[in-house]
């Protein structure tokens, strides 16, 4: 059995029955973190998954709302389902269910969100951000997420993430190529 | 005549350039310092035909279909550049291991941009994002700043090393901002008149929100460049 996806695929259920939004954050970073180590883009799938429930969580307009109950229990039903199928089988195809959990994410997002980009994009772009501050470039922690690679280097322009990659100085990489090509 | 120097552009430092409108420093490095731009195939499907077809891309893919369509930077490709890419990717996909696991850190649109750099005899590739020029530049700096991200031990591989860096040619890493700091000095923010340091200035705050890999104290440096003696 796969212990870690069991294991978080049981925090992130009970990160969303107590509706706590920072947990269901850490889940959902967990997850993409560990589809970046594994090359799996299965894993991303529970990352939106995670992300998603914690931004809906966010916004009073959805939770004080009859569909929210519904929507969580069909997500939990997904997710339940999930975990059966491990127990099971270790290597069992859970795509269906993870599949069918984003879909009802996607039509949650476009009949009660606010935007014009849909939640699970919003959180691909994160779990690409997780992914690129563990060490991907910008193209694999796209790729990997299924994320637009120009929202990705839009959004990682709005995080502290380049700071740690300083190499040459500004004045001496200048210096290099002012050399090469001449005046 | 000496020959161009060819640059081989990357999607992220295009995507910098084309984002913050300062794409025609390219035509205009072109004219003034005599320099020649090069993508590869998977950098034109990327940047040009995917993006056409997505509506909010689709301008940002026309400005930089222009520039392919007037010669400002030339699409090549070479025998072999698909194999070379291949063993790129996975030489560099093989120095860094978590738990075991090796971390697949560059896309293969990377990769054959190096590999193009050293098909063509470029000396220079301009690419914005940190991971590909940080393992061309510094690896072990590369190691040590993600490190700190994981729990278990991330471990470098300098044999493996060794063979990525036989694969790959000499290379100067650029950025966008250091292509905009040439046009700058060549005078492509001139038309501000009086405001051209604080446009070149500003711009290079931009390309930083745009996603260029560009640490404060980069910006800092980049502010105290004066174009005027």
């Amino acid at each position: 059995m796969d212990d870690f996806l069991v294991r978080k695929i049981i925090e992130l259920r009970n990160a969303k029955d107590s509706s706590n939004i920072a947990k269901l954050k850490d889940v959902g970073s967990d997850f993409a973190e560990e589809a970046f180590v594994r090359n799996d883009a299965r894993l991303v799938e529970f990352s939106i998954i995670a992300y998603s429930l914690a931004k809906f969580a966010e916004k009073p307009y959805i939770v004080g709302t009859p569909k929210w109950a519904d929507f969580r229990e069909e997500i939990d039903d997904h997710l339940g389902a999930i975990v059966d199928m491990l127990k099971k089988t270790p290597d069992a195809n859970y795509l269906g269910e993870t599949g069918a959990a984003l879909h009802r994410i996607n039509d949650l997002s476009a009949t009660m969100g606010r935007f014009v980009s849909s939640l699970a994009d919003k959180a691909r772009i994160k779990a690409a951000t997780q992914m690129y501050a563990h060490g991907a470039s910008l193209g694999a922690a796209a790729k990997l997420a299924g994320a637009d690679k120009r929202e990705l280097s839009k959004y990682i322009g709005t995080t502290r993430i380049p700071e740690k990659y300083a190499t040459i100085p500004v004045r001496l990489r200048i210096e290099q190529i002012e050399k090469l090509i001449g005046p | 005549m000496p020959a161009p120097t060819k640059i081989v552009l990357d999607s992220s430092s295009l995507i910098s350039l084309a984002d913050t409108c300062n794409i025609d420093a390219l035509a205009f490095l072109k004219q003034k310092a005599g320099l020649e731009f090069v993508i590869s195939p998977a950098v034109r499907q990327e940047i040009i035909a995917v993006p056409a077809k997505v509506k909010s891309l689709e301008f940002s893919a026309l400005r930089i279909r222009k520039l392919v369509e007037d010669g400002t930077v030339k699409v090549e490709s070479a025998g072999g550049l698909d194999v070379k890419t291949r063993e790129i990717a996975d030489a560099a996909n093989r120095l860094y291991f978590v738990g075991g696991k090796p971390l697949r850190l560059i896309h293969e649109g990377e990769a054959e941009s190096l590999a193009l750099a050293g098909a063509i005899g470029a000396k220079v590739l301009a690419i914005d994002e940190k991971t590909t020029r940080l393992i061309v530049e510094d690896p072990l700096k590369l190691k040590e700043m993600v490190a700190s991200e994981y729990v278990e031990k991330l471990a470098f591989e300098m044999q493996a090393y060794q063979k990525f860096r036989g694969l790959i040619p000499q290379l100067i890493i650029m950025r966008s901002a250091e292509l905009l700091a040439l046009a700058a000095k060549r005078g492509f923010f001139k038309p501000f008149a009086s405001h051209e340091e604080e446009a070149f200035h500003a711009s290079i705050n931009s390309l930083r929100a745009a996603g260029c890999s560009l640490a404060q104290e980069e910006i800092r440096q980049y502010a105290e460049i004066k174009l005027k003696l």
